[in-house]
């Protein structure tokens, strides 16, 4: 058998997903949910081998939701918005449902999803370090148990953790994983200036420049805290501090 | 134009110099050919010509702070009567004083005076009707320029409000539902139709320009709530409250709609669980004021600052009355409320 799971916000959709997957027999639906949480706890329990992902939900997205699993069902996205096509392709989905979509239309990606086999390897990874252009302006993340939604405003600066990002907030600390480039490239260049290979500071945030032996120079944060600042770096923050 | 010449770079300053030094010679040379001595022309004419750009500025001055309009033509006239009077009485009396004991050349000076004052009237006349034309034609370009703008303000919201008539996304999703129910539920797919057919010959009827009554106004609203109802009736709950003496008011079309579609979109998707959305209309004194809110989630990081439709509505709004205090945005508690104020004192035929 193969484990499903619908996610879906409007009924209606997740009805007519329920309605083509009846032919298939070797399906289980194991769990219809309307939002990304109820989503995440029913891919926790169950284990699905297969996802109907929709992109528009409550409070987070189809693409955020993805982004918090360790290790990725298959997924095959259902939503109006033709936009996300490319990012949904670059997360390695089976296929990419453009609502309305005919029952012809519904049996070609199963067909592509039974050929692939089960499980696309390696689903996780590409999506954790997914390289998108197009400024999200939030990160998503998994805080013990919780979900943390840190919109970018509330930033005050990144540090490199290996292959994670160490997210400073007003709030505390909070690992993602993705990289400082991810964030150079995502956040608003007028306000985040990567000043050190490992550091992204939020230029509102820093009260002073100060120099640090020959050639380098720390930043003073309003939180107290020093960030170094590399010699590329010092350049880039001279310029979009416009001194 | 002379101040205009202070700018120049020097390439250009030399060749001012050069044509008033051609024009200084000749028109010495031509004096000449009528009174021998070259000198006294030459210094005659060269001075005459320095009181007559002393003569320019000063009217460019003037024109700068001063335009004469269409009638005034006398006092347009005045201007350069008095300044060439100035210049052949200085130029008269100096040259006297220079060249006392030159009494032919002053006999003949004085023969042709009534001739010198009449070109020195000319000259000057003919630079202040092109300062006159120049400012016309200035006042004229800003005006073709702020017309321009108006147009193209007009345009975008114009597109605008296309886009949001067409709403890809939300005719999608209704079609989707609608495929989703003609099978199972084919009464409910069938109502969804009418719902959204009636709701889309509402968006794109051809009289967009005229305003309709508070009452045409929720019922086209209602049209829209329940197709969403349709695919989110077990969340989306909408509230709408009027006074009855505001029922007849008239408001601009397409105006409140795109507002409510952001409520209830920010409110199904900032949220979990059950959304409720207030619209409520109500008159004070001129004003019509409608107010909508929907809960939103502070901490899910909804971007802040207004989205391009809420601008696109402060546009639209300017453009019909002028004001930029019509469109009001709250964050407050939990919920976000915007609120939007109609004058009813206003000519509700004009649509920009």
């Amino acid at each position: 058998m193969i484990k499903t799971i619908i996610i879906d916000d409007e009924p209606l959709a997740t009805e007519i997903v329920l309605e083509y997957l009846s032919e298939f027999e070797q399906i289980q639906v194991l769990a219809v949910c309307h939002d990304g949480f109820a989503g995440l706890k029913a891919i926790k329990e169950y284990d699905p081998d297969l996802i109907f992902l929709d992109v528009q939900m409550p409070k987070i997205t189809g693409f955020e939701m993805l982004e918090l699993l360790e290790n990725p069902p298959a997924v095959i996205f259902t939503t109006a918005y033709d936009e996300y096509a490319m990012k949904a392709f670059d997360t390695h989905a089976i296929d990419y449902l453009l609502k309305p979509f005919s029952k012809d239309r519904f049996e070609k990606a199963m067909e592509k999803y039974l050929k692939t086999g089960e499980r696309v390897v390696g689903v996780g990874q590409d999506v954790s370090k997914l390289e998108l252009k197009g400024p999200s302006e939030r990160i998503v993340l998994k805080d013990r148990n919780d979900i943390k939604i840190i919109p970018y405003t509330e930033i005050i600066y990144l540090e490199a953790n290996d292959d994670y990002v160490n997210i400073h907030t007003v709030d505390g600390k909070f690992l993602k994983n993705k990289t400082m480039k991810f964030f150079e490239n995502d956040l608003d260049a007028k306000l985040f200036v990567r000043v050190h290979r490992s550091y992204i500071v939020k230029i509102t945030e820093i009260t002073k420049i100060e120099s640090y032996e020959k050639d380098s120079y720390i930043v003073k944060l309003r939180s107290g805290e020093s960030i170094p600042v590399s010699k590329s770096g010092y350049p880039k923050l001279k310029k979009v501090l416009g001194v | 134009m002379i101040s205009a010449t202070l700018k120049f770079n020097k390439a250009n300053w030399l060749k001012a110099i050069l044509i008033t030094l051609a024009w200084v010679m000749g028109v010495a040379y031509l004096v000449h050919t009528f009174e021998p001595g070259l000198g006294m022309a030459a210094l005659d004419v060269g001075f005459h010509t320095f009181l007559l750009i002393l003569g320019y500025f000063f009217l460019e001055n003037i024109f700068r702070y001063y335009t004469p309009q269409d009638r005034q033509f006398l006092i347009f006239l005045s201007f350069p009567l008095v300044v060439s009077v100035i210049i052949f009485y200085v130029g008269k009396y100096s040259i006297e004083l220079v060249l006392i004991h030159q009494q032919s050349y002053l006999d003949f000076v004085k023969e042709i005076q009534i001739v010198k004052l009449f070109v020195i009237f000319l000259m000057v006349l003919g630079y202040a009707l092109l300062l006159l034309f120049h400012s016309r034609l200035e006042t004229q370009i800003k005006m073709l320029e702020r017309a321009e703008q108006i147009d193209k303000l007009v345009k975008e919201a114009e597109l605008y409000q296309l886009r949001q008539q067409l709403q890809p996304h939300f005719l999608f999703n209704s079609l989707n539902s609608i495929s989703s129910l003609v099978k199972r539920k084919p009464d409910e797919a069938r109502e969804m139709v009418l719902q959204l057919s009636e709701f889309l010959r509402k968006t794109i009827r051809k009289e967009n320009q005229k305003w309709i009554s508070v009452i045409e106004e929720i019922e086209y609203l209602q049209l829209f709530v329940g197709i969403e109802k349709v695919r989110f009736g077990h969340r989306l709950e909408v509230d709408f409250q009027f006074d009855e003496n505001c029922k007849s008011l008239l408001l601009p079309q397409l105006l409140v709609q795109p507002l409510l579609e952001n409520a209830v979109k920010h409110g199904l998707y900032g949220v979990l669980g059950a959304v409720l959305i207030k619209v409520s209309f109500e008159c004070h004194e001129e004003y019509l004021f409608i107010k909508i809110t929907n809960p939103f989630d502070p901490s899910a990081g909804q971007a802040s600052g207004e989205s391009f439709g809420q601008q696109a509505i402060r546009r639209r709004l300017f453009l019909l009355f002028g004001r930029n205090d019509l469109f009001q945005t709250q964050n407050h508690a939990e919920v976000f409320k915007v609120e939007l104020k109609i004058p009813q004192n206003y000519d509700q035929n004009n649509y920009h």
